[in-house]
């Protein structure tokens, strides 16, 4: 009996320690390695470029918005759960951190010769009024905080899309506009003065 | 004894209190509606947008305790944006006789890089019998790589030139609607 069971440790051990000289060579994997997490592999693939096109839009006010949207929608109970309830639905949250930039300025592209009236030293500029120019919400900036597994990618980009929305919103009743169009008067004002003009008078219109 | 009954007293009084205060704590956690708002003055101007698609193609294969492989595809776009530093312009000098300026302009920079997760989509996606399909936190990593891929291959690109240039005929443009007659940019 005794013999028997000294058999069994002595080939247990003599299997471990031919794994560990193995795993030391380089024969098999180590421990460390057999048991570390395998990430989700991305392959490489080409960047196309679709589109070139030239833009003027001065970018004067960014901002940074952090925001916490929180949904709630029905679901169908399993037949084994709905059995031990009235109810036949119950509610699957799900709970996503964005933190978004909205960048405001003012769109020069479509200024023409009669927008820029030069009088001697006097320069009157007539632009449009300051908008959103951009609105980012990348895929960094989102952190999926809460899924209990019902929603699917379309709901989840639905989400993401109101989301950036409501981040625009929050930067325009934050009076970004606002700001920026100050700004782009105030930095347009100090370049035509730069190039020699005394009096300079940026118009704003609708 | 009477000092015993007090003290318990105020201990059940206190776990109470704890109590009623986790519960409050869990109810606010449960509606939070946190803003946290903040704001930056600029002075880019844009000059230059470029488009881009990318294809993610994403692969977890199989191992010992993995049995079965999923694979998914991705196709999202993103948006670059890149321009001048508008206050880094600098007036080198004004020749009013001649209507002639010198002007020194700063180099080209990206300014943004946006993807919109409106045009992200799922292309395709595949999962082994014994596998779970890509969870929407899986599926948000991906498209993270995806991004941290198109990072680093946009630098190579030249946008940052072609911005420098297009800001330089904007400017000498706006310039010459000014009154100049000779522009010199360098």
């Amino acid at each position: 009996m005794i013999k028997t069971y000294t058999k069994l440790i002595i080939t247990i051990l003599a299997i471990v320690i031919g794994y560990f000289v193995c795993a030391y060579v380089g024969l098999l994997p180590s421990i460390k390695e057999l048991f570390k997490k395998k990430e989700i592999q991305l392959k490489e693939t080409v960047l196309i470029l679709e589109d070139v096109k030239s833009i003027a839009q001065f970018f004067t006010a960014t901002a940074y918005e952090d925001i916490a949207i929180d949904t709630t929608k029905q679901i169908l109970k399993s037949t084994i759960m709905s059995a031990f309830s009235k109810s036949k639905t119950e509610p699957s949250r799900f709970v996503i951190l964005a933190k978004g930039i909205c960048m405001a300025g003012t769109d020069l592209s479509n200024i023409k010769t009669e927008d820029i009236v030069v009088n001697d030293s006097c320069v009157s500029i007539t632009i449009p009024s300051a908008k959103i120019l951009t609105t980012i919400v990348n895929p960094s900036d989102f952190e999926i905080y809460i899924d209990d597994g019902n929603w699917s990618d379309e709901e989840v980009k639905g989400i993401k899309v109101t989301a950036l929305k409501r981040i625009e919103r929050l930067a325009i009743s934050d009076e970004l506009l606002k700001k920026a169009s100050e700004r782009t008067k105030l930095l347009l004002t100090q370049f035509f003065k730069s190039i020699g003009f005394k009096q300079v008078t940026v118009i704003e219109i609708e | 004894m009477k000092n015993f009954q007090i003290n318990s007293k105020i201990l059940y009084g206190i776990i109470f209190t704890t109590m009623l205060y986790g519960c409050m704590q869990e109810k606010e956690g449960k509606n939070f509606d946190a803003v946290i708002s903040s704001m930056k003055e600029m002075s880019d101007l844009g000059t230059v947008e470029y488009k881009f698609t990318k294809i993610l193609k994403a692969e977890d294969d199989a191992t010992w305790y993995k049995v079965g492989a999923r694979k998914m595809l991705i196709n999202s776009k993103a948006y670059v944006k890149a321009g001048v530093d508008f206050s880094q312009i600098i007036v080198e000098s004004i020749d009013e006789s001649k209507a002639s300026i010198k002007i020194k302009m700063p180099l080209g920079k990206i300014i943004s890089l946006n993807i919109p997760p409106d045009e992200i989509k799922v292309l395709f996606s595949e999962a082994a019998l014994l596998r779970n399909n890509f969870s929407n936190k899986e599926i948000n990593t991906i498209q993270i790589m995806g991004e941290k891929d198109i990072k680093l291959k946009i630098k190579d690109i030249g946008i940052e030139l072609e911005a420098a240039k297009n800001a330089k005929n904007f400017l000498d443009k706006w310039l010459r609607m000014s009154g100049f007659k000779e522009v010199i940019i360098i």
